[in-house]
């Protein structure tokens, strides 16, 4: 599962900055997950409680957005939702559109003190 | 920078002070989605995704928040992007082959050495979950190999790679070649610097794999469609496969092999020879 070394990679990345800031304590991480990509929500979700332990961040509220995978098709122009960061458009049968969002995976923001 | 609260950049990231009350715009990375959200002092930005959250931010009496929008894969990328120019610079030519388990990704490899080992050196890093079998294999082709036990690790990744090479290294000039672990989703997201990924596909598996898999075949620059002495006994349509990959990747190639009776090989070591000099 490649959840598990992405969480790590986020643990060191929200520690790095946390040292670089000089804070005393991060309260809480933001985490944007795209539904397309390629990181699957729950896996993620168990794979951050298990990074963070015994870390400054053990007690942190994590706090995971998912983002819809909408894609717009390239033929009619309708916007609508993807499933796979491919798929039929379900007006006009049109094949590979252009996603608009659902790949994101970042740290959006934290909250320290 | 924002006037009205000072918000701006600051080591690459915006620093929200959320003292005051005012609207304000900014944007996730390059993704054209949009919402409001607010915070509980009353300073709203518009983000641009399609759903609306509210941080559950100054709820709190204390603390401040620090937006980063910072890309998680970054950490990877930026490594894999080290990588590249380490290969570049010593005029190494690096591929990654991916496939599901059983592909045929071995077996290529241990015709594929004996072929090129008197024209360029030729080195592997082999990928795999627990088992140290594949490497021994490629050793008895006559190849220098380090193998990565990735545990229950799914994937190889940038930093793997780089303490694979370094443990080999490989000459100038050389062919390094990257074999990754039996599996089509997670690699394809993990970048390792190498100059060509090739995808390959065995006619035992269904023709609808690139449809199932897409993001492997989008980010490939060759397929190789294997185990083709088989044709005759299974039900498999070549060209559809193809097509289906091309509606994926306009520029994607195909060569098709059978590692078992040597067919199309030729096409495969040329390709190799062709694209090390570019
Ligand atoms: N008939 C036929 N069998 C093949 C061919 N290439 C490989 N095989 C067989 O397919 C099986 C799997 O081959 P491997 O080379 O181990 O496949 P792999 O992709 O390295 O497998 P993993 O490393 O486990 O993902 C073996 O039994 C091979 O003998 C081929 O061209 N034709
Ligand atoms: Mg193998
Ligand atoms: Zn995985
Ligand atoms: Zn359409
Ligand atoms: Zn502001
Ligand atoms: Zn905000
Ligand atoms: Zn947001
Ligand atoms: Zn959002």
């Amino acid at each position: 599962m490649h959840e598990l070394s992405l969480a790590m990679d986020v643990v060191d990345l929200v520690l790095g900055e946390a040292e670089k800031k000089k804070v005393s304590s991060v309260l809480e991480v933001e985490i944007e997950i795209g539904d397309i990509s390629g990181v699957e929500y729950e896996t993620f979700r168990t794979a951050m409680e298990i990074s963070v332990k015994g870390t400054l961040l053990e007690s942190t509220v994590l706090q995971l957005n998912r983002v819809k995978g909408m894609g717009k098709c390239s033929n009619c122009s309708h916007v609508f939702e993807m499933e796979q960061r491919v798929a039929l458009c379900p007006l006009c049968s049109h094949f590979a559109g252009k996603i608009i969002s659902g790949t994101e995976f970042r740290i959006v923001s934290l909250i320290v003190e | 920078m924002c006037d009205t609260c000072g918000c701006g950049e600051e080591n690459g990231f915006t620093l929200h002070t959320g003292k005051d009350q005012h609207t304000h715009e900014h944007s996730h990375g390059d993704q054209a989605h949009s919402h409001m959200h607010s915070h509980d002092d009353g300073h709203t930005h518009e983000h641009s995704h399609e759903h609306s959250h509210t941080h559950a931010l100054f709820t709190r009496q204390e603390g401040r928040k620090i937006e980063l929008n910072l890309d998680i894969m970054s950490q990877n990328n930026l490594l894999a992007q080290r990588n590249r120019r380490y290969f570049e610079g010593r005029g190494i030519f690096c591929l990654n082959i991916v496939s599901s388990p059983g592909s045929g990704k071995t077996s290529i490899l241990e015709k594929t050495i004996p072929a090129l080992k008197d024209k360029f050196p030729v080195s592997i890093i082999e990928g795999d979950q627990q088992t140290q079998q594949d490497a021994e294999r490629i050793r008895k082709s006559g190849a220098p190999v380090v193998q990565i036990n990735t545990g229950t690790g799914c994937h190889l990744d940038a930093n793997m790679i780089r303490s694979a090479y370094s443990a080999l290294n490989p000459g100038e000039g050389s062919v390094l070649i990257i074999e990754n672990v039996g599996n089509l989703v997670c690699p394809a997201l993990f970048d390792l610097g190498e100059q060509k990924r090739v995808v390959v596909i065995s006619v035992t598996e269904g023709e609808d794999k690139p449809l199932k898999y897409p993001y492997m075949f989008q980010s490939s620059d060759l397929c190789l469609i294997n185990k083709i002495d088989l044709l005759p006994y299974v039900d498999f349509d070549i060209d559809k496969v193809i097509e289906y990959a091309k509606s994926l990747k306009p520029g994607l190639e195909f060569i098709k092999i059978s590692a078992r009776t040597g067919e199309g090989m030729q096409d495969w070591f040329d390709w190799i020879s062709k694209n090390r000099q570019v």
